[in-house]
């Protein structure tokens, strides 16, 4: 080096370059993620208020699809907000949590039980779903170590930490003006992560489904265990958690499956509250409230988000003061959701075999 | 570990950090580690056993030669000549079994299925191949022949000639340098410099452009027009040839862009091995300017070896009074350059294929214009033609891009058979083709590339003929916000429209494994 203050000079040059590149490939690689209702619903989280959301939600599409956080703020009085995307695989969720709580400083977190059902080896070799957990992460420490966790069936990790090498040819997105808008990952979600389902699945539904509270089947080896790791995480954190199940079919021995969790999460000393139990306090209607076999339409969520609210006001005094800014836009958020409510028209879909 | 893979950018970002971490005087020990590093990767730790070879018999042998010539012994040259011809033998003896063995088989095998139905075959021999085995065996042979001939002193150090002939950055594709000219580079405590690491990282990012961007996007096109040539005809055909010839440059020089400008990071200058070669004006100008380090050796160590044997001295002697003095003399060179090209060939690969594509047909092309110069230049001079008028030049550069790009598809082709099929269906003109939609490539595709080899172009233009004789200088004279925008869009133009990741197959680089 010519002398030392060339060095400093050039050096600092340096590092400005490199920065600025990092902060426009961070920028370009956010804008180019495929876009869809998960990655509104993250860069929505993102976009909320520091220490403002009092109730996290984890789990699979049902979350986003059984509560209504706008509703919920309405009618009970205290902020929610769903982390969650399609089959979200179960071992990310303590990362999750964390995730939730960089930003966040939530008195409860929901946990959706759904995909302890499923086969873990099987759920980690299927790369959407697998990317549909991190890839709406942003860019972190703490997103690194979800993918260890979560892609650890697949060889291109580097894919996975630097997500721009598999979204570069979603050359669309950079022409979509509303994608160009989350270039910083944080872009307010009008619904809170809420995902608006009208259809209305009539064919199957025609009688109200049988539950037996006795009946018990094991959880995958896999997903127990990552269940119980989930629960001790839980207690080492002191976090107050519940665990729900979300009305759906009792196909593949599915509530004997989540009555055997149910056990598990209990022994640990945490709240379980599976919702296919009270369908009738629900007023639950699983002829007109299915959006489809696994998921509830607006109506049915509403009726879900009643019991949650109603569940977690009386179990866990949940945080009843916010500043006038967060309570105008949640404000805000609930009525928009009380028009789309109003507005939406049902549509009839009539089940065949394999649809879902 | 590809060229412009995540996986080789970390490397050589940690080949550099370590490199200038180590006091100045060390640091081409950091290089002898990684270059061991890069082979274990690349393949195995018992290939490694090829080079550790190669290059001990290589130094063993050049050092007896020097030893030799100290003692003043009576038969010093005759010894140093045994010596050279061990550690030649001993160097080519493992790359002609390691890679051209097979060609043998091959060659046996098509001539004993042709003599008789019923002839018994040889079973084609797969050996596990070290990287870079022609790259590190060109090198320390050309060692050796500088040694013997006492261009070059003896490197006394064992490890400083394994540092020198498994130079990591080279292993992949080149370019063949000279121990006289890279030892001073390797071990010379190179001095962190500013320039160097940005100027080289420039280098690499051109480099990546090419490949990236516009040869992994037009291998599909190749992949197309020659997997499936039975269906295309006439001016497809041509297409498919011309592309090629801009796929292979594109990979082969983005790839050696890639290396000298780490080197360059290293502060270790590489020759340059492409000087824009599809500027050319004739066959032979173009192989001045493409894989120039290749020419240079083989000229170097294989032509004028030959040239100065006894046979090719008393040549033109000996043919003087039947073909007179002149053409006696050209008539030798021929030979020679015929021999010359076999070689340029052979190099490219163990296969027919390339031995004509790249080799003796080059050759036929040169003869052929040596033998109607004085025709062409009667004629032009008949005609009127200014020779260096801009239209004849540009002329003169397609001809020359046309007979180079038929070259290059024989050494694309599956077989020499298959190539001259090929080149039969080009002259079928007016035959239907049966024409995949954008051959493999999308619309959006096609723009990408046209807007890539307008760029490509005009850095090719800046280099041809600007002052400087560099895009990289060119940029650096302007201002900081002119500078850092040009390298950031082309940064985000690569990783936007770059042709890799998950969804992109990227093909392998071409040259690799020669």
């Amino acid at each position: 080096m010519e002398n030392k203050k060339n060095a400093i000079k050039n050096v600092a040059k340096a590092a400005a370059f490199i920065l600025i590149l990092l902060l426009m490939l961070r920028s370009i690689s956010y804008v180019m993620r495929t876009n869809g209702d998960s990655k509104d619903r993250f860069a929505g989280f993102y976009s909320e208020k520091r220490n403002s959301i009092d109730v996290m939600y984890f789990g699979a599409s049902t979350v986003g699809s059984s509560f209504v956080p706008a509703y919920i703020w309405g009618n009970y009085g205290f902020t929610s907000y769903p982390l969650s995307s399609n089959s979200q695989r179960t071992v990310a969720y303590k990362y999750l949590i964390d995730e939730a709580r960089k930003y966040q400083n939530p008195s409860l977190v929901v946990v959706e039980m759904r995909t302890f059902v499923g086969d873990n080896d099987e759920m980690a070799l299927d790369e959407g779903h697998v990317r549909e957990t991190v890839d709406n992460m942003k860019y972190s420490w703490n997103r690194i170590k979800t993918i260890n966790a979560v892609a650890d069936h697949f060889d291109d990790k580097e894919n996975y930490y630097f997500d721009i090498m598999k979204y570069h040819s979603n050359v669309g997105m950079l022409l979509q003006k509303n994608e160009w808008k989350k270039f910083n990952y944080s872009t307010p979600d009008p619904l809170k992560g809420y995902v608006v389902r009208n259809v209305v699945e009539s064919y199957r539904h025609k009688k109200q489904p049988v539950f037996d509270e006795e009946a018990k089947v094991a959880l995958d080896v896999a997903q127990e265990e990552i269940l119980k790791d989930l629960l001790e995480y839980l207690k080492a954190n002191d976090l107050k958690a519940l665990f729900v199940v979300t009305p759906r079919d009792n196909e593949n021995d599915y509530l004997a499956k989540m009555n055997y969790a149910g056990d598990i999460v209990r022994a640990y000393g945490f709240d379980y509250l599976d919702m296919n139990y009270y369908y009738h306090e629900m007023g639950f209607d699983f002829s007109t409230d299915m959006n489809d076999g696994a998921h509830t339409n607006i109506w049915g969520a509403v009726k879900c988000s009643d019991l949650l609210g109603s569940y977690i006001k009386d179990n866990y005094s949940p945080r009843t003061e916010y500043d006038s800014d967060t309570v105008n836009k949640w404000n805000g958020a609930y009525s928009y959701f009380n028009d789309l409510y109003n507005s939406t028209e049902p549509e009839e879909s009539i089940y065949t075999e394999g649809d879902w | 570990m590809g060229i412009t893979s995540l996986s080789y950018l970390a490397f050589i970002l940690l080949a550099v950090v370590i490199y200038y971490i180590i006091p100045a005087k060390f640091r081409w020990c950091s290089l002898l580690i990684f270059n061991f590093i890069y082979m274990l990767i690349s393949g195995s730790a018992i290939l490694l056993i090829y080079p550790v070879a190669s290059i001990s018999i290589a130094w063993l042998c050049t050092n007896k030669m020097e030893t030799c010539r100290e003692n003043g012994s009576e038969n010093a040259d005759k010894k140093c000549k045994q010596l050279l011809w061990i550690a030649l033998l001993a160097n080519l003896g493992v790359l002609i079994v390691l890679k051209y063995l097979n060609l043998g088989v091959f060659t046996y095998n098509a001539i004993a299925m042709r003599v008789s139905a019923n002839a018994g075959l040889l079973n084609v021999i797969h050996f596990m191949v070290p990287v870079g085995v022609s790259f590190y065996t060109m090198s320390i042979l050309g060692y050796i022949y500088d040694v013997y001939y006492g261009i070059s002193k003896p490197e006394k150090n064992l490890i400083k000639l394994f540092t020198f002939g498994t130079y990591f950055p080279l292993m992949i594709s080149g370019p063949i340098v000279r121990y006289k000219d890279l030892n001073v580079e390797i071990f010379g405590a190179n001095k962190l410099s500013y320039k160097n690491i940005t100027f080289g990282a420039q280098r690499i990012l051109i480099g990546f452009f090419k490949v990236l961007v516009i040869s992994e996007r037009l291998s599909l096109v190749v992949e197309e027009l020659f997997g499936n040539f039975q269906n295309y005809y006439g001016r497809y055909t041509w297409l498919g040839m011309w592309i090629f010839a801009f796929q292979l440059y594109a990979n082969f020089s983005g790839s050696m862009d890639i290396v000298i400008g780490l080197s360059q990071m290293l502060g270790i200058n590489l020759p340059e091995n492409f000087r824009q070669p599809f500027f050319s004006e004739t066959v032979q100008e173009f192989w001045q300017r493409w894989h120039i380090t290749l020419g240079a050796w083989l000229k170097d160590y294989i032509l004028y070896p030959v040239l100065r044997t006894k046979t090719f001295m008393s040549m033109p002697q000996k043919w003087k009074d039947k073909l007179g003095k002149k053409k006696a003399k050209q008539y030798t060179t021929f030979i020679a350059m015929a021999i010359l090209w076999f070689a340029v060939g052979l190099w490219h690969g163990g296969a027919w294929k390339y031995i004509w594509g790249t080799g003796l047909l080059q050759c036929v092309y040169i003869i052929i214009s040596e033998l109607c110069t004085p025709a062409f230049k009667s004629m032009k001079a008949k005609l009127m033609i200014n020779e260096k008028g801009f239209w004849f030049v540009q002329f003169k550069r397609i001809r020359t891009f046309i007979l180079i790009s038929i070259g290059l598809m024989f050494f694309n082709s599956n077989s020499l058979t298959d190539g001259f099929k090929m080149l039969g269906h080009a002259f079928c003109i007016g035959r239907e083709s049966v024409v995949e939609a954008g051959f493999g490539l999308g619309r959006s595709d096609w723009m990408i590339l046209a807007m890539s080899f307008a760029l490509w172009l005009l850095m090719s233009i800046i280099n041809e003929y600007s002052k400087q004789k560099d895009v990289r200088e060119v940029i650096a004279a302007r201002n900081i916000v002119i500078r850092w925008a040009i390298f950031y869009a082309l940064i985000i133009f690569i990783v936007i429209f770059g042709y890799y990741g998950p969804g992109y197959d990227a093909a392998q680089f071409i040259y690799q494994g020669f």
